[in-house]
């Protein structure tokens, strides 16, 4: 080996052994911290629809007090009927909050869920419509799905299905006078959005008495049908046009949304995404995402490569010298 | 602090400490052979080094 490949070699290995050690760090930092790290747990999705446009007219605040469904576990009521309604928090809320989500550990996401009574006014003249249909629990179910949102973010729940719709026989049975029925209607979470977790709606069905004059008239249909999924109605000549209007209006306010988000996440500079992870770690919420190599990182691991190049050099330029000498030496032995 | 940031400072004190000490070594052997060749004479009784192309 030439002796002038020395101190490449030297800055090579020194170079080599902060990489190294440096690595084993990090690595050892994971194995510490496994927390840090851990599997993605299982979120719920929510839909974007801005909040008012689950608000109905025709939906008012209903009372606090509810009625939990017999399908209820027993050991479980008193959780469920927790009413978030009550909290002061939420009552200004157009449709208040049903559920809250609650790690229990083990991966397990569980939802805790409210019954709350919903008052739901359905004239006799869309009564008799929807019976003819045969689609009145079509009908009952999408308005209790309407009132099925995350307490947190106050947004609809997507992937919901219909565990039960009690009492709806005795709809079908009732005169078509004015009157009110009560039903409980039970929405579970699909996988998707957590799995197991139900909710408990009681939605409260006030019949109103409609003069027959105005059946012909366009208010006779409720405004609310098309806010969520397909229409049952398809025998007004102007849904096609105002179905098409709502889903473009949907489809703008849900870029603007997703656009003003991704500028948001743009404005939050990488220490701030940092406080916020130790934020979300604090609250004990999974952190899925590993971290990359920071700019302070990067700028000392460079800063360690010219530090060890003007070591490289001074090195080589003392070896040099030696070589130098030593050649002197020689020659004066000659 | 982020792991890399403790990763780029170990590896920078790294650095300084086996780099000082090999420049220390270096540089004592190159003391320890200039003291050498200043004590001895040339034929022509000069001391010191003599210039010669390296």
């Amino acid at each position: 080996m030439k002796k002038s490949k020395l101190p490449v070699l030297i800055m090579v290995f020194v170079l080599a052994f902060g990489i190294v050690l440096g690595s084993a760090m990090a690595e050892a930092s994971v194995t510490l911290e496994p927390h840090k790290y851990a599997p993605i747990a299982p979120t719920h999705s929510v839909n974007t629809q801005p909040s008012g446009a689950a608000g109905t007219q025709e939906e008012t605040q209903g009372t606090e007090s509810a009625e939990v469904s017999p399908e209820i576990p027993a050991s479980d009521r008193e959780d469920r009927s927790t009413n978030i309604c009550a909290d002061p928090l939420h009552q200004s809320d157009p449709v208040c909050g049903l559920i809250s989500w609650n790690n229990k550990g083990a991966g397990e996401w569980t939802a805790k869920t409210a019954a709350t009574v919903r008052d739901v006014k359905l004239t006799t003249v869309e009564m008799a419509k929807r019976l003819k249909k045969n689609d009145l629990q079509a009908y009952i179910i999408k308005k209790a799905k309407a009132q099925f949102r995350n307490m947190e973010t106050n947004t609809l729940l997507n992937n919901i299905y219909v565990v039960s719709v009690s009492d709806l026989n005795v709809l079908r049975h009732l005169s078509l006078s004015a009157g009110s029925v009560s039903l409980t209607v039970a929405l579970g979470l699909s996988p998707q959005e957590g799995g197991k977790a139900e909710a408990y709606i009681q939605t409260r069905i006030h019949l109103v008495h409609e003069a027959e004059k105005t059946k012909s008239s366009s208010s006779s249909e409720d405004p609310s049908d098309d806010d969520y999924g397909e229409d049952i109605d398809t025998d007004d000549n102007n849904y096609d046009a105002l179905a098409k209007q709502r889903a473009a209006a949907k489809k703008a306010k849900e870029k603007a949304e997703k656009e003003r988000l991704k500028k948001l996440t743009a404005q939050i500079t990488p220490k701030e995404r940092e406080k916020d992870t130790d934020v979300a770690m604090a609250a004990d919420e999974p952190t899925p995402v590993r971290e990359g190599p920071s700019t302070e990182g990067i700028l000392l691991l460079m800063a360690a490569t010219a530090l060890a190049a003007v070591f490289g050099w001074l090195i080589r330029s003392d070896l040099r010298v030696m070589r130098w000498y030593r050649q002197k030496k020689a020659l004066r032995k000659h | 602090m982020n792991v890399w940031t403790m990763a780029g400072i170990i590896a920078l004190i790294a650095v300084a400490v086996l780099g000082s000490v090999i420049k220390y070594i270096t540089y004592s052997s190159l003391k320890d052979l200039e003291g050498t060749i200043d004590t001895e004479k040339d034929e022509d009784g000069k001391k010191g080094p003599k210039e010669i192309g390296v």
